[in-house]
């Protein structure tokens, strides 16, 4: 009986959450789909100020300038450089995505003079110390997602769908971390407004917030300016700031080299 | 005294509905009762060490461990490791377990150089395929210092899980949901659990356990006690309803004034039983001795009450007042204990001296006789004897006690004090066996923790000021009963081993700051942006060094400790300050709190007695006298601590002040006794065998039945609690030695003026009637009586 009820239920659930998407007129996945479209590039140059804040309020800040860019199949390459505090100046790292293949990383030490390959990082780890994974910071791919629109809702003035992201199969949990995000999408310019994560044991355990968010110049695309992931369960949080977003400039894939990594390269 | 005499005797109703009311208000404090089982708010706030250890934590976080230790003939085995990466997954799932600060070989962040570059991550994600493999894993094992001998044990027979747990765990959730997940694990591996609430878990269970089985069996030998003592069941009940009420009264009383209950305080019921057994007999036994020459009950109720009251109340003062002292000590459960068991004993004096008689004087049957036959002989023969001997070798027995003071002295000079935590469980017990399992293998579980605060942030990154860290751990890991340490500058020294290609000239600091800052930026890529915050500040500013010691020896304990502090203090003199905490530390500051508290609380209690005592007694001479054989107990039980190596520790130090309390009141009750017979003829010898056969009698049959009571706990699962039921056992029976024999003999020797002239003097002519027969009468009847039951 009980099950029965269940069931019924949920079919009155699915029936009326369908409703929805029709009324707005788009499913979840289109709505990725928009903001995926609006976030991708085939290259990018960005100067990043990362502040970590402890729950004391006790802060720790870096400067980093990051270079992406992805080939014919979507795969990304990247070398993020420190360019402070002056102590860790220079340290660089360089990941190579394949799609056949783990991806290479190397990393140098001004102090050592010297580039060691290390070991693939995996998607839940933490993106150079910070509250970010490397999962948080990368793009969507929305094959691996099961997207809904839940509502809509108003973010800082913003009217916004509220688009829930389940993986489709445990493997994909594991990978990401995530048991569910709730991806608050600007309806504006699909920009991500605000998202709330799951962890395994579905714990809401960070949320990221975006601010600042504006048209970058030479670009018909947007950015926001300002991210942030408070960590709830650790009360540690950190601050991205964006300066300088360099959008589709052509930027060389030989770049992307062991041998560039150690180079006073200059990004200008 | 009169005055309630006559409230019992006018409306008894009014009393018992009193009586009964009290007791259900004070009974619902029953239900507040809660448990206390961790060390927290032990010593008083404003103590250097709690401040420390206040400081410590907040600054480096307050994180409970749980631990899963896991033992089996080699641990590099596929199964195994399978487990361990099961079971670390798993124990995320328990409540309270912060799910990725869990540390295990399957977990641990680890940098490795390999031949084809640096494995930055967990040291074992997966389960080794291969021979090869698995053989790789053990040679990273064993190459990385901060796994072996610390993760995993040298012999590879050993290695832990260790979860870090939230705040607002509750340790028996902790308990059982751990305890489940090992279940299904089981296999050659024998599993072992550790970690605070695991421990809290055990402390209350024991507590639980002890009640359990204490209680009843305290109950069940007063109530065999009574049954011997009075064969009717008016003489089994009325006693034993005021042991009830007596421990309702106090456990009551404790839950309203809000203490928790600890593994002292736990002791509290049965102790009640002891204690209270012997008032409700006492008012009995007056009661029927009361009844054979009044009119009707309720007169001899009465009459109990004005001749009882004032000796049960006497001894109901002094008792409650020697638990009282124990206030002087600077150990939150001892003054606990103390203050409970004082309103405890008050508890008591008032239910047995309103509750018998009242009822009695209500109950309807007639009158019965005392029929009791006189079981006496053999113990008045006895006691006469034991009469003659002490005053016939009057000098012998001084000279005797003098000796023994001499071998006490030798023993209380071999008194070990303190003790941790992990020796409250007997040698066979799972928390003791685990302990020591997790101190063999993996080199220390006590810590101590010593900060190191720089003058500045970032200090700590310098190069030369890391140099200082690491070279006070090598000096601390030089020296005996020091497992290992851990700070923040292994991590650094391994960094540099490893980009280094392992060569081991390189497990140093290295000399640039610069490097030490990439190789932080590094590892924090590696790991949460939180990691090592356990070992030093946001800042930079201070570190932590964390020691972990083999040896559970407090004065060895406190020798590291003076050697760590002359080193710290030459070497970063004016550079940091440097702060001294940590459990081992703290059980050190209790320690001191204990032995300092423990030789006030003597003084203290002697000299109260002995101020009580001059007042009761009338006499200066007197008053030193009675504290004599209190002294001489007090001195005989330490120095039998000391030879049977029982340690002076929270456990045991509440003793002198029960047993001071309790055996006052036979110095008391043999000197006004004998202070009386001596007004009549001024005849020692006389004197002495009338009050050893009075009041002595009197002091044997409660020294019995106070050692039933306390014997019970000897059957407690936890050691201070059967030491201080062998300890005080003993105490009641030399505070006896001292009253009866010791007595005879000084009084003998030393002859008090206030005995043996003034008073024999001035009454002289008021007495020279009875003089004549009276006195010898008293013997003859009492032989008489024995022989006609021969």
């Amino acid at each position: 009986m009980r099950t029965f009820k269940i069931v019924r239920i949920s079919v009155i659930l699915a029936v009326f959450s369908f409703n929805i998407s029709m009324l707005s007129a788009q499913t979840g996945l289109e709505v990725m789909t928009k903001n995926e479209r609006q976030v991708f590039a085939d290259d990018e140059k960005i100067d990043i100020t990362m502040t970590l804040v402890n729950k004391k309020g006790k802060t720790r800040a870096r400067t980093i300038n990051q270079v992406i860019k992805s080939d014919e199949t979507r795969n990304r390459s990247s070398i993020i450089r420190f360019t402070s505090p002056s102590d860790v100046k220079g340290t660089s790292f360089l990941a190579i995505e394949y799609s056949d293949r783990d991806d290479d990383q190397w990393l140098y030490l001004p102090a050592l003079g010297k580039t060691r390959r290390i070991s693939s990082s995996n998607q839940t780890d933490n993106f150079v110390g910070s509250d970010f994974t490397y999962e948080d910071m990368g793009t969507e791919d929305l094959e691996d997602f099961k997207y809904t629109i839940i509502k809509e809702e108003t973010i800082d003035g913003q009217n916004c769908f509220l688009v829930e992201a389940i993986p489709i199969s445990t493997s994909k949990i594991k990978e990401t971390g995530y048991s569910k995000r709730e991806i608050y999408v600007r309806k504006s310019d699909f920009v991500i407004a605000k998202i709330n994560f799951y962890n395994k044991n579905k714990v809401h355990i960070k949320t990221l917030t975006t601010s600042d968010v504006k048209k970058v110049a030479n670009s018909e695309k947007s950015r926001a300016y300002v991210i942030t992931m408070n960590n709830h369960k650790t009360n540690h949080k950190t601050i991205l700031k964006f300066a300088d977003f360099q959008i589709n400039t052509g930027v060389e894939t030989d770049i992307f080299s062991k041998r560039n990594l150690e180079k006073e390269y200059s990004y200008e | 005294m009169k005055f309630i005499a006559n409230i019992i005797y006018k409306r008894p109703w009014l009393v018992l509905i009193a009586l009964l009311v009290t007791t259900i208000l004070l009974g619902t404090g029953v239900t507040k009762l809660k448990t206390k089982n961790n060390q927290d708010s032990e010593l008083p706030k404003d103590d250097p060490i709690v401040k420390t250890n206040d400081y410590l934590e907040e600054v480096f976080g307050k994180k409970d461990v749980l631990i899963v230790g896991i033992e089996t003939e080699n641990i590099f085995n596929k199964k195994t490791l399978n487990k361990i990466i099961n079971i670390s997954k798993e124990i995320e799932t328990v409540e309270g377990v912060i799910g990725d600060e869990i540390t295990s070989l399957s977990t641990i962040n680890n940098i490795q150089g390999k031949d084809w570059g640096l494995d930055v991550g967990p040291l074992m994600e997966e389960v080794p395929a291969s021979k090869q493999e698995i053989w790789e894993l053990r040679k990273e094992v064993f190459s990385n210092e901060l796994v072996i001998g610390r993760l995993v044990s040298k012999d590879a027979k050993f290695t832990s899980i260790i979860a870090n747990l939230n705040e607002d765990y509750d340790q028996t959730i902790v308990y059982n949901q751990i305890s489940e997940i090992i279940k299904k694990y089981e296999g050659d591996e024998k599993f072992y659990l550790a970690g605070a609430p695991i421990n809290s878990h055990e402390i209350d269970t024991g507590i639980q356990d002890d009640v359990n089985l204490l209680l009843p069996l305290g109950l069940l030998l007063v109530l065999i006690g009574y049954f011997i003592s009075f064969r009717s069941a008016k003489g089994v009940i009325l006693p034993f309803v005021v042991v009830i009420l007596s421990i309702i009264w106090t456990m009551g009383l404790m839950g309203h004034i809000g203490f928790s209950i600890t593994v002292v305080s736990s002791v509290l019921p049965m102790l009640m039983i002891a204690i209270s057994s012997s008032y409700g007999i006492h008012v009995l036994h007056r009661y029927y001795e009361e009844i054979l020459t009044s009119e009707n009950r309720k007169a001899a109720a009465r009459e109990t009450v004005k001749k009882i009251g004032p000796a049960v109340l006497m001894t109901g003062i002094t008792s409650a007042i020697g638990s009282a002292t124990l206030i002087i000590f600077k150990v939150t459960s001892i003054q606990e204990f103390g203050i409970i068991t004082s309103l405890g004993i008050i508890s008591t004096l008032l239910v047995s001296i309103l509750l018998i008689p009242a009822i009695l004087s209500l109950s309807k049957k007639k009158g019965e006789k005392k029929t009791r036959k006189n079981r006496e002989a053999l113990l008045n023969k006895f006691l006469l004897w034991v009469a003659k001997v002490s005053l016939k070798y009057r000098v012998r027995i001084l000279i005797g006690t003098l000796l023994l003071f001499v071998i006490s002295g030798i023993g209380i000079s071999k008194i070990r004090v303190g003790n941790d935590f992990v020796k409250y469980f007997p040698k066979e017990h799972v928390l003791r066996s685990t302990f020591e399992k997790f101190n063999d293998k993996l080199g220390g579980v006590r810590t101590m923790d010593i900060m190191i605060e720089a003058k500045e942030a970032n200090m700590i990154k310098d190069p030369e000021f890391l140099k200082k860290i690491a070279g006070f751990q090598k000096f601390a890991e030089s020296q005996p009963g020091i497992g290992y340490s851990s700070s923040f500058s292994d991590i650094i020294k391994r960094m540099n081993l490893q980009m280094n290609d392992a060569d081991p000239r390189y497990n140093t600091i290295p000399d640039s700051k610069n490097t030490i800052a990439q190789y932080l930026l590094l590892y924090s890529m590696s790991g949460d942006p939180g990691d090592f915050g356990d070992l030093i500040d946001y800042d930079y500013q201070r570190a932590k060094v964390k020691l972990f010691l083999t040896t559970s020896e407090q004065e060895e304990h406190i020798q590291l400790y003076k050697t760590f502090e002359t080193y710290v203090n030459e070497n970063f003199k004016g550079e940091a300050n440097i702060e001294f905490g940590g459990e081992v530390m703290f059980w050190l500051a209790q320690i001191r709190y204990i032995v300092n508290g423990k030789i006030q609380n003597i003084f203290l209690a002697i000299l109260i007695v002995l101020i009580f005592c001059m007042i009761v007694l009338r006499s200066m001479s007197l008053g030193f006298l009675s504290i004599v054989p209190l002294t001489v107990s007090s001195i005989l039980t330490f120095g039998f601590m000391g030879f049977l190596g029982i340690r002076l520790e929270t456990g045991t130090a509440i003793i002198t002040a029960i047993g001071i309390g309790i055996g006052i009141d036979f110095a008391i009750h043999y000197l006004l006794r004998f202070k009386e017979e001596m007004m009549i003829d001024s005849n020692l010898e006389r004197a002495t065998e009338t009050t050893i056969l009075t009041s002595g009698k009197a002091i044997i049959y409660d020294v019995v039945s106070n050692i039933l009571g306390f014997i019970v706990f000897v059957f407690s699962g936890f050691l201070p609690i059967q030491y201080f039921g062998w300890l005080i056992s003993l105490t009641m029976i030399t505070v006896a030695f001292g009253s009866l024999v010791l007595f005879p003999s000084l009084l003998g020797i030393f002859k008090p003026k206030s005995l043996f002239q003034q008073k024999g003097q001035q009454e002289e002519k008021n007495i020279e009637a009875i003089k004549e027969e009276a006195p010898q009468k008293v013997i003859k009847k009492t032989m008489a009586l024995s022989e006609e039951s021969n």
